[in-house]
């Protein structure tokens, strides 16, 4: 026994070495196998596109279709300016929402009060119910703005609601972001509630002790401990609003200088067939790639920086106290 | 006495408390219950567009009746999301499941794999969804997986000649590479939950594994007996996310009904979003009882 032990050990386990790498990179192949693609595609010349011979790699690298497309004379996807638009959006919903997530999520996994398991299932609603059963209301709500019934505490003085539209700027963005109900807020409360709630009491104790706030406290001890948590959340976050085509839509102000890079791209594509011939479709279809790759670059680069928080987030996850 | 003092949490004030979720409490009020209960409002009348705002006209359970009798385009539109739900749900929960299992391992690459496993949670936007799902849904990769798995000419001959006399062999080689453009779209939708099954891997102490070594169980004992039950939170937790993004994907036919009904017709669309939406928070709870008594906590 102890003989087939020795033997059968090593080589299965070196068995399921070569197994493990076999299938990583196998789905990972899978899962790269359009980004790659669509890279290739975005450097190929249009005309090259759906030949036979299109493999992986083109017979000569172009950035014609990102000059057509994009920034050259002739360009038809302003790729600055709905950048801009959806950057400004993106940074500040991000830095409201990790504000007020974590604000939300402290209070959630620190303090036992009674209603928490109340607001708890509160918070899991507005993660179940898909965004489409509000948002049409919201619109009228946000075209008619009474902050929170103050404006109808005016209007018992003055005889008249007092509104505002918060529509013609980017406010119907930031607005829920602050007050924890925008784009997947639910579930940013929900990962800081956890990560609050696995850390170690010792550390507000002491400080109690030394007399610090509770508001002190979140700010200066616990916040920095989460800094992993913060930078996931600030990650999706940004993402999420980066790639939202719905709200944006919905909610961004009409006008080619307001739209966001989903929206435009969003409209781009229902006007591509239309009325163009076959090489003008190929033409279209190389530029549609190299202005996603455009689109998704900024995305892929802040996840690389980010990575590492992220790993890290992950491995700290399980460290209870 | 250990135990004692770790459950002995929380006691400051309840004002406190109440101050850190306020900004959330008033959110909720003001910016999600009250415009759903007013598309739950809109869903029970005749809504149009007047010149002083929105006209009522209340039809009762009209817009539902409409739904369920009038509309056979919407009931089949439910029959196809809801045909392929549970199998598709299950394969990305053991996909999800299986990988993290895999990525928490420690080796050399892993960075880089999680890495890759994570990328299709950045490109979750539906247009750069679309592209590759013309990308890596066409023919091409099933082409290309059959070569990668040097599945291609002479190769499968020659690979066919040596099995050709365990039959089925070769149909599951086929069924395989056609499963390939299948799998691209589950492993598209597995991003979040690898990182919830990380993350609930990390959950479990070291030392029960350690022990577990010491006592000489076997590693497909040690995954029945502490790794799966201590998974069962996030298990839970999973299928749920699971669950809620399958049928709220915008690929959905039902979700791309709705959207294209909001625009004029949206009376009936926040009827549809209703049904489906309490729909949907049936199954959840329904999942969230059955398997919550199973679920094994580390307390």
């Amino acid at each position: 026994m102890k003989f087939n032990k020795k033997i059968i050990e090593p080589c299965a386990s070196f068995l399921y070495k070569v197994f493990r790498y076999a299938l990583l990179i196998g789905i990972s192949y899978v899962v790269l196998f359009p980004v790659i693609k669509m890279i290739s595609s975005s450097f190929t010349p249009a005309v090259e596109l759906y030949t036979e011979e299109s493999g992986f790699l083109p017979s000569r690298a172009t950035f014609e279709n990102f000059k057509n497309a994009m920034f050259g004379e002739k360009a038809y996807f302003h790729f600055i300016k709905y950048a801009k638009n959806t950057a400004t959006i993106a940074l500040i919903c991000t830095l409201l929402q990790v504000f007020s997530c974590s604000l939300v999520g402290y209070g959630l996994g620190r303090y036992k009060f009674k209603g928490n398991p109340i607001v708890y299932a509160c918070v899991l609603f507005t993660i179940i119910l898909p965004v489409q059963t509000a948002i049409i209301p919201l619109y009228y709500e946000y075209r008619w703005f009474d902050i929170f019934g103050i404006g109808k505490i005016i209007g018992l003085f003055t005889g008249e609601t007092f509104t505002i539209n918060i529509l013609n700027n980017y406010m119907a963005f930031y607005v829920p972001a602050l007050f924890g109900v925008g784009l997947n807020s639910g579930i940013y409360i929900f990962l800081f509630r956890q990560f609050f709630m696995s850390m170690p009491r010792d550390l507000e104790e002491a400080a109690k002790i030394d007399g610090c706030s509770p508001l002190s406290i979140y700010l200066r001890i616990m916040i920095p401990n989460i800094k992993p948590v913060v930078v996931t959340v600030a990650l999706l976050s940004v993402i999420y609003y980066w790639n939202d085509a719905l709200l944006a839509g919905v909610f961004s102000l009409p006008g080619d200088d307001n739209l966001t890079l989903m929206v435009a791209l969003e409209g781009m594509r229902e006007r591509q067939g239309i009325g163009v011939n076959q090489l003008d479709l190929m033409r279209r279809q190389a530029e549609h790639y190299a202005i996603i790759l455009t689109a998704v670059t900024p995305m892929m680069v802040l996840f690389l920086i980010g990575q590492r928080f992220f790993v890290e987030c992950m491995d700290r996850s399980g460290s209870k106290g | 006495m250990k135990r004692n003092k770790r459950l002995k949490i929380i006691t400051p004030t309840d004002t406190t408390g109440w101050m850190f979720v306020l900004p959330f409490i008033i959110g909720f009020i003001f910016l999600f219950a009250k415009p759903v209960a007013q598309s739950l409002m809109y869903s029970f009348n005749d809504v149009t567009v007047g010149q002083e705002g929105l006209v009522f006209d209340p039809i009762g359970w009209g817009n539902f009746d409409k739904m369920f009798t009038g509309d056979a385009k919407f009931i089949q539109a439910l029959w196809s999301v809801v045909k392929e739900a549970a199998i598709k749900i299950l394969v990305i929960m053991f996909i999800s499941m299986f990988l993290a299992i895999l990525l928490n391992e420690k080796f050399a690459g892993r960075l880089l794999f999680r890495a890759i496993m994570f990328l299709p949670v950045i490109f979750a936007a539906d247009q750069v969804l679309q592209v590759f799902n013309d990308l890596g849904g066409r023919d091409e990769l099933k082409d290309t997986t059959n070569s990668f798995f040097m599945m291609s000419g002479e190769a499968r001959g020659f690979l066919q000649e040596i099995v050709g006399s365990f039959g089925p062999l070769s149909s599951i080689i086929e069924k395989f590479t056609g499963y390939a453009t299948q799998l691209f779209n589950l492993l598209w939708s597995a991003g979040i939950q690898i990182i919830l099954f990380i993350i609930g891997l990390q959950t479990i102490p070291a030392y029960l594994y350690e022990v577990a070594e010491m006592e000489g169980a076997t590693k497909w004992e040690t995954f029945w007996k502490i790794t799966f039950p201590l998974l069962t939170p996030s298990i839970l937790l999973c299928l749920i996310y699971t669950i809620i993004d399958y049928f709220n994907a915008s690929t959905n036919s039902i979700v791309s009904m709705i959207d294209t009904n909001m625009l004029g017709n949206f009376d009936y669309a926040c009827a549809m979003s209703w049904g489906y939406s309490v729909a949907i928070f049936i199954l959840v709870v329904i999942v969230n009882a059955f398997l919550s008594r199973k679920v094994i906590s580390m307390d």
